[in-house]
């Protein structure tokens, strides 16, 4: 009897706690219609100039046409569908996804902005809480048949929804785009040379419009405690021999430290790699696509992590820790060389300089070998995140003239795209020049979050309506135009941003600063000085270097296609062989011999027919 | 017994259906949700025999046979998978059964209430938490530096690393799941001693039987009809290994000792979207599991005169 008393209490427990969190979801419902009153100053002006607007878009009317429900001035701009449409979409909600009181990813300034400025109305099918489930519940919606209109498909997932023919082909549409989409394509398709559409392109035909990011966004880097360095009176290592002697300097002094970071997934794993230009990658080696993974230099590379490994220079259990777990000991003070993404500086570097505020960080260029050369690959910035429109979407046209005005209100303050849209494609910009204000609560928010990056979607500020236009003032609204996906940058103009913070930071100029720069120049700095600091002075200039093709050390991954035939079929198999046998060769569990087995079974399981795929699309897009 | 004697006096089925009609109305409910989640999604077990492409939707696909099971087993990794999940299935099963056996009939004796109780809550206790939590808690205990590890440092034992170590892989995994659930496990045991008559044991008590041959001949035949019960049950367990253990516990390191059926089905079907290959092998787990359970049953009949179904 007891023992069920004591279930029954459990059971009530949960159910109470259950009704309590369904309630939490109604009043959030509820307040997300009727914006609560604190936000009253953001919700009266977003009103105001709903109305403004309204005002704006009845006037062209008159001059205007009208066509299958769109509206365009007499310039010939779109200007909103009469009556409104729906389009459905997905998005990523992470946990550290804000948004403004009473706000939700369906219900906020930027979707209000779509309804009632242009009549589109922004409708979520599902959210997911990060990239990969994202990518999941993609497919599974695809093999549901029942995609939203607007997808951001992966480049194997592009081409396996347009082979079943759920995708719409772009081409005539294309033909149409607002002229300001077309200079955003232009530019896209000039800088990198004709193969932004590659990826994308099925039988001859575009099923996605790639996103135009910051190529330096997917960038790794190496960085060094150079306090630590100093310490054990060493320099900067250059080439893998001055790495041996750094790190066994290091162990000698810290026995307990890590060497190097090293994670499950082999993340880290780059310092040495590049020393011996071995990847995971295609790259091209006598005229051929070959896949990194089995090549001899991979064998060079895995023998001198083993090394590493058993002379104690990386964490022992290295296997079971995840990314963030293998940063703990970065975070500690605890590790001298942390390769990664250069995002770094916001964590876990900013933990660790708030933990150790004395830690010097430097960001120091790829290792290289004893002969001096090294190589690294690097994707490209225009194959993730592409945007598609499933065949199902009844008005595909809106997706374009949605982007074309964020374009436009994005870049209002742009002279010089003002100028060449104006004399080359005959288009004058609809948001006018606006000078760009400070937020109004910045301290507020500070104090609310004082240990983290400060959200700059939380800012509010007091635009009039006339400036606040589609309100892409407002970063809030930034952010959400990048979560839905049409938030693309004008590359030519977007990777400048970076150049004129470290060219503030050197001059302590601010004035250099673009619109975006200065905007990230301020968050970073409110957020730890270090991390501009860090960029500036190591980061940038290594990265500017590169660029201009300095040493020939970047190589470009070969293989841009779909999954081949072969892939579906074997690609999961020969990753776990791969990741198996890498990480055992690594610990020690295996000899290095082991690897010739792995490269026998890689080509026997299906690397072989792999490669012979991957080179017929090869020979075919040359 | 008596209600189809009553439903012949009184005149059959449709008038007894009059009478009772409210309780065959509150039945409806779950079984529709018996027959919506439960049966109408064997449909889908089709594309386990076609090579469905979501571009033709599950009927147009076309007919492969048994292609897929014939791809499954002429993977080299296959058999090893099939072998790793029986092992850590089985390993569960017994010494799950076995820990909660025993600590029901040690619970048992214990006659301070409060005791009792109080023991009872904390050990199942652990069952509600999710292995994302525990995983991470043991991780920590469980590393070459961890407190596990100190323990048997103190009796002169090298640190063993449990969770990277092919030897340790699955007796940490079946250690951990047993730890887990078998406060949870010995419930059911307890439920059923408490409907043994405490006459059975005054008696042995005259007749001078201690505590241990108490238990023995008593509370043991006592229960011994749950014990199979639970025993044809779990038969139908045996390929499963626990989905979300193994995959927050496994590592690259262990691949070859802690890759599971379960964890080869999430990798083949929600990473890599192949469908149909990853319903052939669920299929092909079922069919094992409902052969073995009937075949349970069966023994279970003949030798012990119990009937699970």
């Amino acid at each position: 009897m007891a023992k069920k008393k004591i279930v029954a209490r459990i059971l009530c427990a949960a159910l109470a706690a259950s009704l309590v969190l369904s309630g939490c979801g109604q009043n959030g419902g509820q307040s997300s219609e009727s914006a609560p009153s604190s936000q009253a100053s953001q919700s009266s002006s977003e009103n105001e100039s709903s109305e403004a607007s309204a005002e704006e878009s009845s006037q062209p009317e008159e001059s205007g046409t009208a066509e299958n429900g769109i509206v365009f001035d007499e310039q010939g701009r779109f200007v909103k569908y009469d009556p409104p449409i729906t389009l459905t979409t997905h998005a990523v909600v992470g946990v550290d996804t804000m948004f403004h009181e009473g706000c939700d990813i369906e219900n906020n300034g930027w979707t209000q902005w779509l309804k009632e400025n242009l009549g589109i109305e922004w409708k979520m099918k599902w959210v997911s809480a990060d990239s990969e489930n994202n990518t999941q519940k993609l497919d599974l919606a695809f093999a549901s048949d029942d995609m939203p209109d607007v997808i951001y498909p992966s480049v194997g997932q592009t081409t396996k929804f347009a082979q079943a023919g759920k995708l719409t082909a772009l081409d005539e549409l294309l033909d149409n785009v607002p002229p300001i989409v077309q200079y955003y394509l232009d530019d896209a398709e000039a800088l990198s040379q004709g193969a932004f559409w590659k990826p994308f392109t099925v039988d001859g035909k575009k099923y996605a419009v790639p996103a135009g990011m910051d190529s330096l966004a997917f960038w790794t880097d190496n960085f060094i405690r150079t306090d630590i360095l100093a310490g054990l009176e060493m320099e900067i290592p250059e080439t893998i021999s001055d790495l041996d002697a750094l790190f066994a300097a290091y162990h000698e002094k810290y026995p307990s430290g890590r060497a190097m970071r090293l994670d499950k997934d082999l993340g880290g794993w780059e310092l040495v790699l590049t020393a011996y230009g071995a990847n995971t990658a295609w790259t091209e080696k006598e005229g051929k696509l070959v896949y990194g993974g089995v090549q001899p230099e991979m064998r060079d590379a895995l023998a001198k992590l083993a090394e590493y490994y058993s002379k104690g220079y990386i964490d022992p259990e290295f296997v079971v820790k995840d990314g963030s777990k293998a940063n703990e000991d970065m975070i500690a003070g605890n590790m001298l060389v942390w390769n990664g993404a250069w995002s770094a500086i916001a964590n876990p570097f900013t933990p660790m300089w708030n933990a150790l505020p004395d830690a010097e960080l430097k960001a120091i260029p790829f290792i290289t070998g004893d002969d001096g050369t090294c190589s690294v690959v690097k994707d490209t910035w225009w194959t993730d995140r592409p945007t598609a429109i499933t065949s199902g979407c009844e008005h595909p046209e809106a997706v374009f003239y949605a982007f074309g005005d964020n374009l436009d209100s994005y870049y209002r303050n742009e002279a010089g795209l003002r100028e060449t849209l104006k004399n080359e494609y005959n288009y004058e910009m609809k948001y006018p020049v606006t000078q760009v204000q400070d937020p109004i609560n910045a301290e507020e928010i500070a104090e609310k979050y004082p240990n983290v990056g400060q959200p700059r979607q939380l800012y509010l500020y007091e635009y009039s309506d006339e400036e606040e236009g589609c309100g892409y003032m407002n970063d809030y609204y930034t952010q959400q135009g990048s979560w839905l996906g049409i938030g693309a940058k004008i590359v030519s103009i977007g990777n400048g941003d970076f150049g004129t913070m470290t060219e503030a930071y050197n001059t302590g100029d601010r004035s250099v600063l673009s619109t975006d720069g200065g905007k990230m120049f301020d968050e970073w700095n409110s957020t730890h000085p270090n991390m501009v600091k860090t960029f500036a002075e190591g980061i940038y200039p290594y990265w500017d270097a590169l660029m201009a093709g300095e040493g020939g050390v970047l190589k470009p991954n070969g293989y841009a296609g779909a999954s081949t035939a072969t892939m579906v079929e074997k690609q999961a198999y020969l990753d776990k062989l791969q990741i198996e046998t890498f990480t055992q060769i690594i610990m020690g569990t295996q000899p290095i011999e082991a690897f010739d087995e792995f490269v026998n079974n890689w080509n026997a399981n299906g690397g072989e027919d792999i490669t012979a795929e991957v080179n017929e699309w090869y020979s075919s897009n040359k | 017994m008596s209600a189809p004697t009553r439903m012949q006096s009184r005149g059959g089925f449709s008038s007894y259906f009059k009478r009772k009609w409210q309780l065959y109305a509150m039945l409806l409910l779950p079984a529709f949700v018996v027959l919506l989640f439960n049966y109408v999604p064997l449909y889908g077990l089709v594309i386990a025999f076609k090579d469905f492409n979501p571009g033709q939707g599950m009927l147009n696909s076309p007919w492969v046979g048994m292609k897929w099971f014939k791809t499954a087993w002429a993977m080299p990794d296959f058999s090893g998978i099939v072998w790793n999940t029986f092992i850590i299935a089985v390993g569960k099963i017994v010494f799950g059964q076995i820990a909660a056996i025993l600590f029901a009939l040690l619970l048992n004796e214990v006659s301070n209430p409060i005791y009792k109780r109080t023991v009872q809550t904390i050990t199942y206790f652990p069952h509600f938490l999710s292995w994302v939590i525990i995983g991470g808690i043991f991780t920590d205990m469980l590393s070459t530096t961890g407190v596990i590890n100190q323990f048997l440092g103190l009796f002169g034992i090298e640190p063993i690393f449990f969770l990277g170590s092919n030897q340790w892989f699955q007796p940490t995994m079946v250690f951990l799941e047993t730890w887990k659930e078998f406060g949870w496990g010995a419930i059911v045991y307890l439920a059923a001693m408490t409907n043994i008559s405490p006459d059975l044991y005054e008696a042995a008590a005259m007749d001078g039987a201690g505590r241990l041959k108490s238990i023995w001949h008593i509370t043991l035949p006592g229960i011994s009809s749950i014990i199979v019960m639970l025993c044809v049950l779990n038969i139908g367990n045996v390929l499963n290994a626990g989905f979300d253990q193994i995959l927050v516990m496994y590592n690259p390191a262990v691949y070859r000792t802690g890759d599971v059926l379960d964890t080869f089905i999430y990798r083949q079907g929600l990473l890599d979207a192949q469908y149909s290959l990853s319903t052939a092998i669920g299929l092909f787990k079922s069919v094992i599991s409902l052969v073995l359970t009937l075949t349970a049953n069966y023994l279970a009949v003949r030798f012990s005169n119990y009937r699970v179904f």
